[in-house]
């Protein structure tokens, strides 16, 4: 494979101090959502708002916004999440995004029991 | 899979300078108070955070207790005491220093994040009348209900107060960027530091920043020996943009540390054998004291430290008979008879007894104010409980009056660990540092989970806001330095080298390729041959696996820099651990060619940092820090005027 990328990079200019004038496409980026085992963060599209506020306070930056206004962000890395809840306490809907552990993280509880010592 | 557009701005290559008095690289508790301390000073700060500092670092979503507040009103413990108990419970492989400033400080701290806006009292009196509040302050108290020194807290409140504090007093903060490496000046043979590189994790463009002092909050190393590809944001205990960068550069540039051989079996990994913090049935921490019962409801015994059975649900919040008082909270795990608390009865004691596993936390049977309190105010106010545990659970019908959680495994950690899955946890290595807080870099000073022996949030708070008064007392007579532009070259080209590439590795594979050399060479038991063994491993990858890590965006870029970091620090241990020729109980440490533990000559901090490649090792005496109170009143005589004034009415006593 030739180093495409690279010599685009180095002929932009771009490595030296004054790159800012350099043209913004020596590198360009792209990304898609990374396959998980889990769903950490599940949307409500039909209460969000599409504020942002969910990608903009999580420090892990699972989220990223959409493409399109008013929809909400998409969950671009959900591998990566960290299961605070930051998000969720960001949000000004009730109900517009979910954060649920993975199944095997769900501990189990049952009605309280009185025994007696055998 | 389909491609989607990067929503963020391409500015790689793009490259901009910022000067500041004061550098904080981090922006956590540490970091945000470091901050505060040099912006109130009338300093220029700049503060470089590499997620977003309104819910960064291990506290961004909470914490529910605050550990010795020895100055508080209630408090019947001095600083000295406290702090001294520390050092001697950690056999003196502890952080004397950056204890006593904890409980000197801690309180004032969190003065000051009440004037912010965040919660420290029950101003709603919603535990009126309970024996762990006192009902005049208002103030809470966990653990030892005699001695009142650990206070319970509202922390979902605190990084946004922190935050808004921030923007108040004009800190400038650079948001999503990661700190990439520090950038030193070289005058005359001696290295001083002169600010650092950052790179923005959306956008690649990179920040030099020009300082005149530094302060490092980075927290402390992770995925060295836990790593899991599909959930990598689930296998270590603090949030994954904390991988030890802070020791990585420091390394790099020469910074010393010392402890890092000391690691322990691991506590927290919810990826896999274990289940997130706090939401399992336990009795520690957040959950202390729960009464917990077998799986036929039979309720497990606590006692005190002679053995003796206690029955009441209040006698587990007081020290036993002859006790002043008891240790509880983020490293306290054992502890020694002087300092230990009431606990249930011990685990292989409890099968003897025929008790029957699984074992449950059962709030049902324990007074209403402990219930709420543990369910509601603890559970929720405590780091990533709010939403993925009280909620979720109280949404799936758990309802803390009628049910009871189950625990896993033998311990508290509701885990099952194998002995090479190690963290660094419980008091782990770190920066060594003087009575400034200061690296042994001039103009490099560091805090929080950055120290060597490092604790919790009152210990990140209280050393932060004091790194940041000592960093604004040198930057007030240091210059701004020189840097050098070809080390600026140098690392702007290892930061964008992945980007470049055409194809190659994910930084995943090799993660998990550190974790496995770490637990297969330097995992429970260590010996030479087997460290000498990860150390050419670990250069193998540098040499041909690094070369070949390929990323498509900003994101993964940053997740790269963290590999890169994590192989840094994972030879560091490897070399730190080469270094001790004994073993040792304290750090947890044990060597199968030198089984002697714990000789003499050898109980000592041994240091390591890197001067031109080469490891320099040397060796500090573990009381160096001298007397504490002695030490700390000779080097704080007009912090301690001011805070006298302003924190406690100008007589001692708290200013109401
Ligand atoms: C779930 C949980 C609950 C806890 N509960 C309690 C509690 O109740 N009481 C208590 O006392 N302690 C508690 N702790 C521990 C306590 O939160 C930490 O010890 C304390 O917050 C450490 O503060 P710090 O500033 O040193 O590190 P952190 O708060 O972790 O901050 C480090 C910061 O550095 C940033 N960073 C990392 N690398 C870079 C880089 N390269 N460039 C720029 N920025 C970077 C991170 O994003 C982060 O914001 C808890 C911890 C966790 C994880
Ligand atoms: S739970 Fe935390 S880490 Fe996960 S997406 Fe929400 S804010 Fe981010
Ligand atoms: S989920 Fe909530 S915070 Fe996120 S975009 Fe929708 S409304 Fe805004």
């Amino acid at each position: 494979m030739m180093a495409e990328k690279r010599e685009k990079y180095e002929k932009s200019g771009k490595n030296d101090r004054s790159g800012e004038t350099a043209s913004s496409d020596a590198v360009v980026f792209s990304v898609c959502p990374v396959p998980c085992s889990a769903r950490p963060i599940v949307y409500d599209d039909s209460v969000c708002i599409g504020c942002g506020r969910c990608a903009e306070v999580c420090q892990v930056d699972v989220l990223v916004p959409s493409a399109g206004k008013g929809r909400h962000p998409l969950v671009m890395f959900p591998g990566e999440c960290y299961y605070c809840g930051s998000c969720v306490m960001e949000c000004p809907v009730p109900g517009a995004i979910r954060l649920v552990h993975p199944l095997m993280n769900q501990a189990k509880f049952v009605p309280v029991r009185s025994g007696k010592k055998t | 899979m389909s491609q989607y557009q990067w929503p963020y701005e391409n500015e790689v290559g793009r490259e901009e300078e910022v000067t500041a008095d004061v550098l904080v690289l981090g922006g956590g508790i540490a970091g945000c108070y470091a901050a505060i301390a040099a912006a109130r000073r009338g300093l220029s700060v700049a503060l470089v955070e590499k997620g977003a500092t309104i819910r960064s670092g291990a506290a961004g979503s909470g914490i529910d207790h605050w550990e010795s507040a020895c100055t508080n009103p209630c408090s019947k413990v001095t600083p000295k005491e406290i702090a001294e108990a520390y050092v001697d419970e950690q056999d003196h492989y502890s952080n004397g220093i950056a204890h006593y400033i904890e409980c000197r400080e801690g309180y004032d701290r969190l003065l000051d994040m009440e004037s912010f806006g965040g919660k420290i009292r029950d101003t709603e009196d919603e535990f009126a009348g309970a024996e762990f509040r006192d009902d005049e302050t208002k103030l809470m108290f966990a653990y030892d209900y005699a001695n009142r020194f650990t206070l319970r807290v509202w922390g979902t409140t605190f990084k946004p107060a922190l935050f808004h504090e921030l923007k108040r007093l004009g800190v400038k903060i650079f948001d999503r960027t990661e700190a990439t490496a520090l950038l030193l000046s070289e005058e005359e043979g001696k290295k001083r530091g002169a600010g650092a590189v950052g790179m923005n994790v959306r956008t690649g463009k990179i920040t030099v920043f020009r300082s005149r002092s530094t302060i490092l909050t980075m927290s402390r190393p992770a995925r060295i020996w836990l790593f899991h590809p599909d959930l990598p944001g689930l296998c270590e205990f603090r949030p994954p943009q904390s991988i030890g960068s802070g020791h990585a550069m420091g390394w790099r540039a020469g910074i010393e540390f010392t402890m890092m051989e000391k690691s322990v079996k691991g506590e927290f990994s919810a990826s896999g054998r274990s289940f997130p913090p706090y939401a399992a049935g336990n009795n520690h921490n957040t959950w202390y004291a729960a009464t917990m019962v077998d799986a036929r409801g039979v309720e497990i015994p606590y006692v005190d430290r002679d053995g003796r059975e206690l029955s009441a649900v209040s006698e587990r919040y007081y020290p036993a008979k002859g006790q002043k008082f008891f240790l509880k909270g983020g490293v306290i795990d054992n502890p020694k008879y002087e300092y230990r608390g009431p606990e249930t009865l011990d685990f292989e004691e409890l099968m003897k007894r025929g008790y029957q596993l699984p074992f449950y936390a059962d709030l049902s049977r324990m007074p209403e104010m402990e219930r709420r309190v543990i369910w509601g105010m603890m559970v929720g106010e405590e780091g990533k409980t709010r939403i993925p545990v009280l909620q979720n659970y109280t949404e799936r019908g758990f309802d803390p009056k009628l049910h009871m959680l189950q625990s896993y495994g033998s311990g508290w950690q509701s885990a099952s660990f194998l002995p090479q899955e190690r963290q660094l946890f419980g008091a782990p290595g770190g920066v060594m540092h003087d009575w400034d807080l200061r690296t042994n870099i001039e103009g490099i000073y560091a805090a929080g989970d950055q120290l060597f022996a490092s604790d919790c949030c009152g210990f990140a708070a209280a050393t932060g806001y004091y790194a940041g008064r000592k960093a604004a007392e040198y930057a007030k007579k240091a210059p701004l330095r020189d840097i050098c532009r070809d080390d600026v070259k140098r690392e702007k080209e290892r930061l964008y080298a992945p980007l470049l590439r055409e194809e190659g590795m994910d930084w995943r594979e090799l993660n998990m390729a550190i974790s496995k050399a770490m637990q297969n060479y330097c995992g429970e038991v260590k010996c030479r041959d087997l460290l000498l063994e990860g150390l050419s491993l670990l250069k193998s990858y540098r040499e041909e696996a690094v070369p070949q890590i390929c990323c498509r965006n900003p994101h993964e870029l940053m997740r790269a820099h963290e590999v890169f970091d994590i192989l840094d620090v994972s030879e560091m241990i490897l070399h730190a651990c080469l270094l001790r020729e004994s073993s040792s109980e304290p750090l947890c440490f044990v060597r199968s060619d030198f089984p002697q533990t714990d000789p003499q000559e050898d109980r000592r901090f041994i240091t390591l940092r890197q001067e031109g490649g080469e490891v320099v090792a040397g060796s500090v005496p573990l009381d160096y820090f001298g007397d504490l109170e002695e030490e700390y009143e000779k080097r704080n005589r007009d912090y301690i005027e001011e805070a006298r004034v302003k924190y406690y009415g100008g007589d001692g006593k708290e200013n109401e």
